[in-house]
């Protein structure tokens, strides 16, 4: 035997040779092998649950407990009841003590009133901090507390007949103390709107009456104060008066429809599958021949959402990728010195033009061709997303996977013997998965209209096969989104 | 039912996923696959991970198994090549160029009835490169511009390899049959 020229009987002999093993033992670690494969797929979407699942409890876990903050804030109904007795006994002493100096005829001084005025503002601010606590508290916990009073006198005088208000304008509570001559007494118009958050999902009320708030303020009025010859009188607002029960609220409208646009380029990535070597020969003309150009995108969605940040997303978006088909056909033409054309009618009927004469040389004639390929599928998004909104703005986080369905291709390119074909609409696999990361930048423009802009990044983890060999492409996609989203 | 027959059979419980037909499948091919499998990676640890790698490949990819395109054998030997050769590929292209001109230390002469066992014995124990080279164009019948761009070489290598692997091959041999002399 010459080693040099191995004699096929050899080869058949080495290739038909067979070594004994264990073939159980094989069978056994070949499943173990695919099922170990198979627990890093399930593992992505049980990994996804799970965050979503975390999440949503510890959101919840934290709203409890930030609400049990807020009533001990407000305070129990019993030390509220407590405390509004003792602020009317206070009440009743002022009273006393002023329709006395009334009935002693006692002056009160420029400087007295004005005095007492500060007195009344610097309380009256006293209360504002107590305000703005309470309206750190309620931001915090994603209720909006409203404290308003906006009544007229007459309306309170209606309501209260047995009271006597004065008629007076209302005024700010900040020009109390820089009052001239010319004003009048007044009533304090308190109009705190203690929700600063920009709405974007409206709330409704979920709890009524938490606890009454005691505005242990009061004022103090004198009627033309500077005057001194003037009698003095004093007049209370409401010394003791339940502002406004606090309302918890909760996000009433979960869902939001959104409208999106988009461009992208998409990264191909055409081989072929290692099972069959020779056509990787093949997957290189195709690689040369087809450029890709862009991705097109439009998408109807749907968002759920769990708190104002952290929400769902899903719905159908469709989505074309064009790629540029080059194809060059060369051919060459015979040149004769007589250049005679004649022309033959061929057995189809079509004419035939020939040249006659001896040839004398050839001319090469290339014919270029540019296709445009079009792909096209349909994604199911299934994504979940972060994003804190600072003010009418807000950048967050979204990542999830897209079920990708190849609709269709539509175009031409070269089979396996290097022919341009326009293949049928063919897909060896027509579902497969996508992952995606993108960086929504939201922004609020009304009550419950946003607009957005999202780039992110598609990969595809399934390749796609439009002809029945091994090729597959798998696309890489970075695209930027623009869109419109409405909560409802 | 013929061996072709019982092929397509076998490949069609596997494109459904049908358990019995893929262990079946296991049971016939193993050893031959195995084999090939020892021939490109010298050793049986690592010939199993590939003979197991190339199991769930031809699983997988069944549906593209084409009877009229050649034999069910043939096609899973290509799968177990090129499950080898991917492995082998990385190594080898980390080899230093000692290797390369590794050289027989046993003159040659000529060999004549010898097992099979024995030649494919030899070819197992050729360092990486010559063995996979060897096996390329002798065995598969691949050329030197194909071996070339598979294990990323120059042509010129390949042939210098080949020539080198065979020298080996067949002072190895001598130096059995000589020993199978004495004793």
């Amino acid at each position: 035997m010459d080693l040099n020229n191995f004699d096929k009987d050899l080869i058949d002999k080495i290739q038909n040779h067979q070594v004994h093993l264990d073939k159980e033992a094989l069978w056994q670690g070949i499943n173990a092998k695919r099922k170990k494969k198979r627990r890093f797929l399930f593992l992505l979407p049980i990994l996804f649950l799970g965050l979503i699942a975390s999440y949503y409890l510890a959101n919840n876990l934290t709203d409890n407990s930030k609400m049990e903050s807020l009533q001990s804030n407000v305070g129990t109904t019993e030390s509220m009841q407590k405390r509004e007795q003792e602020l009317k006994e206070d009440r009743a002493t002022i009273v006393d003590e002023i329709q006395e100096s009334n009935t002693e005829e006692k002056s009160i001084t420029k400087q007295n009133a004005i005095q007492t005025a500060v007195e009344d503002s610097d309380k009256i601010n006293e209360n504002k901090k107590t305000e703005n606590k309470l309206t750190q508290n309620a931001q915090n916990t994603i209720v909006t507390r409203s404290l308003q009073r906006t009544e007229t006198i007459e309306q309170r005088q209606s309501a209260q007949p047995e009271r006597q208000f004065p008629n007076m304008e209302p005024t700010t509570i900040q020009s109390i103390a820089k009052r001239n001559e010319s004003s009048v007494p007044h009533e304090i118009t308190l109009t705190s709107k203690l929700s600063t958050d920009v709405p974007f999902l409206k709330n409704e009320t979920k709890t009524e009456k938490q606890g009454t708030v005691l505005q242990d303020a009061f004022f103090l009025k004198g009627s033309d104060l500077y005057n001194l010859d003037s009698k003095i009188y004093a007049y209370f607002p409401s010394l003791v008066e339940p502002i406004q029960t606090i309302e918890i609220v909760e996000n009433k409208n979960r869902f939001s429809l959104l409208f999106a646009a988009g461009y992208g380029y998409a990264f191909r990535n055409l081989k072929s599958t290692d099972t069959i070597i020779e056509f990787d020969e093949y997957a290189e003309l195709r690689n040369n021949a087809e450029k890709t150009l862009d991705e097109l995108s439009i998408e109807l969605g749907l968002k759920y959402h769990f708190t104002k940040s952290l929400y769902l997303r899903s719905g159908m978006q469709f989505a074309q990728i064009t790629e540029r088909f080059l194809h060059t056909d060369e051919y060459q033409n015979m040149v004769t010195e007589r250049g005679v054309v004649f022309q033959l009618i061929g057995p189809n009927g079509e004419v035939i033009e020939s040249l006659e004469g001896e040839r004398t040389g050839t001319q090469v004639v290339r014919d270029n061709f540019t296709f445009y390929n079009q792909y096209r599928f349909l994604d199911i998004p299934l994504s979940i997303g972060y994003h804190p909104m600072k003010g009418k703005l807000g950048v967050g986080i979204e990542a999830g996977i897209l079920a990708n369905i190849s609709l269709n291709f539509d175009g031409h390119l070269y089979d396996e013997s290097e022919v341009v074909i326009q293949p049928d609409n063919y897909f060896k696999n027509r579902i497969g998965l996508r992952y995606t990361l993108g960086f929504p930048i939201q922004y609020t423009l009304k009550e419950n209209m946003r607009v957005f802009a999202r780039p992110n990044f598609v990969y595809s983890n399934s390749g796609i096969q439009t002809e029945r060999n091994s090729l597959v492409q798998k696309y890489k996609i970075a695209r930027l989104q623009l869109g419109l989203e409405y909560a409802f | 039912m013929t061996n072709k027959q019982n092929d397509i059979q076998l490949i069609a419980g596997c494109v459904k996923g049908d358990r019995n037909s893929e262990r079946l499948l296991v049971d016939q091919y193993s050893s031959l696959l195995y084999a090939t499998c020892l021939r490109y990676m010298g050793n049986a640890a690592d010939a199993k991970d590939v003979l197991q790698d190339s199991f769930i490949l031809i699983f997988r990819y069944a549906k593209s198994f084409d009877a009229e395109k050649g034999a069910l054998k043939s096609w899973m030997q290509k799968i177990c090549i090129n499950v080898a050769l991917k492995q082998l590929k990385k190594r080898i292209a980390s080899k230093s160029l000692d290797e390369m001109l590794w050289e027989p230390k046993i003159p040659a002469s000529a060999m004549e009835n010898l097992k099979m066992d024995d030649i494919f014995s030899v070819i197992q124990k050729l360092p990486e490169k010559y063995r996979t080279v060897f096996n390329l164009s002798v065995v598969e019948g691949y050329s030197h511009k194909e071996i070339a761009d598979t294990l990323g070489l120059k042509d010129s290598t390949s042939r210098a390899i080949l020539s080198r692997a065979k020298t080996a091959i067949r002072n190895s041999l001598d130096m059995i049959k000589k020993q199978e002399a004495w004793t």
